[in-house]
């Protein structure tokens, strides 16, 4: 076997892996609307980066999604590669939810023309628990959706499952 | 007197699993005080060793950020409530931090 036939070997063994670990993880339920709802805002952003704010409950080990709220980028600037929620929203967000007995349990953010995997900078500001959802957007067209949590203990992301339900 | 304190998820295990909890104070630095009393560590994921608060950290007494109030001689009353905000940012880089 040649050395490139070795390196896609690996990289498949890699995959499968990784995709075998994350069926072990919660998964991140939420409706067909929620997913277009965040793939449209990606596609309106576009080439920048979109982000917003995931409401929902945790219960029989997933992570429930019930709604999605966009949020307004603060990094007007560096918007084509770099995201920042206003605090604001996230009070309000959090003051809303509790009363409705939900929390916030995650985010939302786009990578154009990028991989939907956490970056270098997604992993310096991680907090531990959330979900981070992170959809790729190519050429304007939003491609693949992924769910992550941040190990505040080794410092990496680990990915978890999605379903998507009608 | 008690003030309400709202905990966000990464710091409710910190806090027994309470999303909310009350500190006793009459400004946020003996709030948060009274806080570390009952829930150690929770200060030092708020405040680094030189005692300034986390740059991912957001403080808010009502809607206001603490940083452009009174930082932490902010007064607080019975009828007001502090939140804890994380600072959520972020972006694709060249290289990555997954598995």
């Amino acid at each position: 076997m040649s050395g490139a036939d070795n390196q896609h070997e690996d990289r498949g063994i890699g995959e499968r892996r990784r995709r075998e670990t994350a069926a072990c993880r919660a998964t991140l339920i939420l409706r067909a609307p929620h997913r277009e709802q965040m793939a449209q805002h990606a596609r309106d952003a576009y080439p920048g980066e979109c982000c917003g704010v995931l409401l929902g409950t945790r219960r029989e080990g997933a992570v429930w999604v019930s709604s999605v709220h966009a949020a307004d980028n603060r990094c007007a600037d560096a918007e084509r590669d770099r995201y920042e929620i206003d605090p604001r929203a996230i009070l309000w967000l959090d003051h809303a939810a509790a009363e409705q007995g939900q929390a916030v349990v995650g985010f939302y953010h786009s990578h154009p023309d990028h991989p939907p995997r956490p970056s270098a900078a997604d992993a310096a500001q991680a907090w531990p628990e959330y979900i981070y959802v992170i959809m790729a957007v190519a050429a304007g067209e939003d491609t693949e959706l992924t769910a992550w949590v941040f190990d505040d203990e080794r410092k990496v992301f680990t990915e978890h499952p999605i379903r998507v339900r009608a | 007197m008690a003030v309400k304190v709202r905990i966000p998820t990464p710091l409710q295990s910190l806090t027994n699993g309470e999303p909310e909890v009350r500190g006793r104070g009459s400004i946020l630095r003996e709030v948060l005080a009274d806080l570390e009393a009952q829930f150690p560590g929770i200060r030092g994921r708020l405040y680094d060793e030189a005692g300034n608060l986390r740059r991912f950290v957001n403080l808010y007494v009502n809607d206001e950020d603490v940083r452009f109030l009174q930082g932490e001689d902010t007064a607080v009353g019975e009828t007001d409530e502090i939140s804890i905000i994380p600072a959520i940012a972020g972006g694709r880089a060249v290289d990555t931090t997954w598995r």
